[in-house]
């Protein structure tokens, strides 16, 4: 038995009826390896879907160069470039290239709408483990920064500050929340990294206020 | 009995000039601030520490003049170098020995027109006019005022207030729980709050990329949009609601997750969302129009004629 080329593969998961071909749906009816190749194809089309349309670099990433940039110049290593996350960066543009190939080319919402609605929703919630490993880390070595010297701040200060981190945490509790329901949900990854920024800024903000008064 | 009498007019007349005379014991000794500066036409000036006021004029001359007042209890430092010609930058540090002190320290800073000033202060009133260059301003609360069209305004506040009169070629403003008014336009601005409002009322200056993002505070935009213009607007919880032209040509993208969306701007209908929950909406009127987006997870969304 023959399985399925790519292409084939790719216009089911696209479900465009023109190119469907009746070889390839009884061939799906018999080959469970096609049918789990087309399944997988469908949940990638669908996490792709649900990527914010910019992707800003992760705050770790500012983080870290901030951190480079203030220890001076870092010395050239000798090591060849693929050490130091050259792999990774590289697989990384693979995988999204591959996955801006795999996402079909319309432009209507309502092709989006069919395809989340035609695709179980994926087991687990991916791009909510995605938005948050992205700002975990910060928020926790920020958070860190901000309790050592938070004797610094003013009384009114650390009020409105704690009102508003209130206010942030309940809506990231929220969209998290919704997020864990309805996982490709675009807006809700858009809403979710939205909260998760202003409290970055928020707290980068009063870390650089308690270490300047 | 008499004696008693006079002595009691005694301690009255004691008493009264003590409560005449104390007021004028109390006030602070103030020290004069005069300090002024021939300059490069884009020098930069540092201003920071404790002042509860500063007023920054734009003027028309190459040269830089700080005075004002400084409360007792207050020092200054630095100020110009030994460096003889037209300075290319200035720094001052205000230090105040308690908040009564620090109330005092009023300032005005003139500079040339095209000069880049940096305040950082903790709570303060800034009142900026005319500068043409960067503005980087900081402030705990108390409020800023921005008139003009500096190439780069940035500024940061927790509680304080931010309005912004004029045209910046890019504009980053951000507060905590501060209100923040734009009533000017720009090339980028970009108006961020976490629970304050915002408030944006664009004049007749073109309006090319508008950001306004809050995650509890409402924002409110009312006016025109330019053509070719790319305005967003985030909120998670904050109610929004946007007044335009009868005839604006604008394509708009709306959608909330559970929020509510009314249009009474235009005759489409708003659409359920995913799901059955939330609401989408989408309108387009005319070509080449401004795009605008809006996004809500539960603030309620009202499209209405300005």
């Amino acid at each position: 038995m023959t399985h399925l080329t790519f292409e084939q593969i790719s216009d089911l998961a696209d479900s465009r009826a023109e190119s469907r071909e009746p070889r390839a749906e009884s061939h799906l009816a018999e080959c469970s390896e096609c049918r789990e190749t087309l399944r997988r194809v469908r949940d990638l089309v669908v996490a792709a879907h649900a990527l914010p349309r910019d992707i800003a670099p992760p705050p770790e990433v500012w983080t870290a160069l901030r951190a480079r940039v203030a220890n001076g110049p870092a010395r050239r290593s000798k090591s060849r470039w693929w050490y130091g996350g050259g792999i990774a960066a590289a697989a990384a543009i693979i995988l999204m290239v591959g996955a801006a190939v795999l996402v079909p080319r319309g432009t209507g919402k309502a092709k989006a709408s069919k395809l989340a609605s035609s695709a179980p929703p994926p087991a687990s919630p991916v791009m909510l483990l995605a938005v948050d490993n992205s700002y975990t880390r910060t928020l926790a070595e920020l958070r860190l920064a901000l309790d050592a010297q938070r004797t610094t701040l003013s009384p009114a200060t650390v009020r409105v500050l704690e009102r508003s981190l209130a206010a942030i945490d309940a809506a990231i509790a929220e969209a998290r929340e919704a997020l864990a329901n309805d996982p490709a949900n675009q807006i809700l990854v858009g809403i979710l990294s939205a909260n998760y920024e202003r409290k970055v800024e928020l707290l980068q903000r009063a870390t650089e206020l308690s270490s300047s008064s | 009995m008499r004696n008693a009498r006079l002595s009691s007019r005694a301690q009255r007349g004691i008493c009264s000039i003590a409560m005449l005379l104390s007021p004028f014991a109390a006030v602070p000794a103030q020290q004069k601030v005069d300090i002024q500066r021939s300059s490069t036409p884009t020098a930069s000036v540092r201003l920071g520490g404790a002042i509860s006021s500063v007023k920054v004029i734009a003027w028309a001359s190459d040269s830089i003049s700080l005075t004002g007042v400084l409360g007792s209890g207050s020092r200054m430092d630095g100020g110009p170098s030994g460096v003889t010609g037209p300075i290319t930058g200035m720094k001052f540090f205000v230090d105040a020995s308690d908040e009564a002190a620090m109330r005092g320290n009023k300032l005005e800073l003139r500079v040339p027109r095209n000069a880049r000033v940096w305040i950082k202060a903790g709570s303060a009133d800034i009142d900026v006019q005319g500068v043409g260059g960067g503005l980087d301003l900081n402030i705990v609360g108390g409020s800023v005022r921005v008139q003009g069209k500096p190439r780069e305004l940035i500024v940061e506040s927790m509680d304080g207030s931010v309005t912004f009169t004029g045209f910046a070629d890019y504009a980053k403003v951000k507060t905590a729980t501060g209100n923040i008014v734009l009533e000017g336009g720009g090339e980028d601005l970009t108006l961020t709050t976490v629970s304050g409002s915002i408030q944006a009322a664009p004049g007749e200056r073109s309006l090319q990329r508008l950001r306004l993002e809050s995650v509890t505070g409402p924002i409110t935009f009312a006016g025109d949009v330019t053509r070719g213009a790319d305005l967003r607007f985030d909120t998670h919880s904050g109610a929004i609601e946007l007044r335009l032209a009868p005839q604006a040509s604008v394509e708009i993208d709306a959608a909330t997750v559970l929020g509510t969306i009314e249009n009474a701007w235009s005759r489409t209908r708003p659409v359920v969302g995913r799901e059955g929950r939330g609401m989408e909406l989408g309108i387009s009127s005319g070509m080449g129009g401004a795009r605008v987006t809006v996004r809500s997870f539960k603030g309620s969304v009202k499209l209405a004629t300005k």
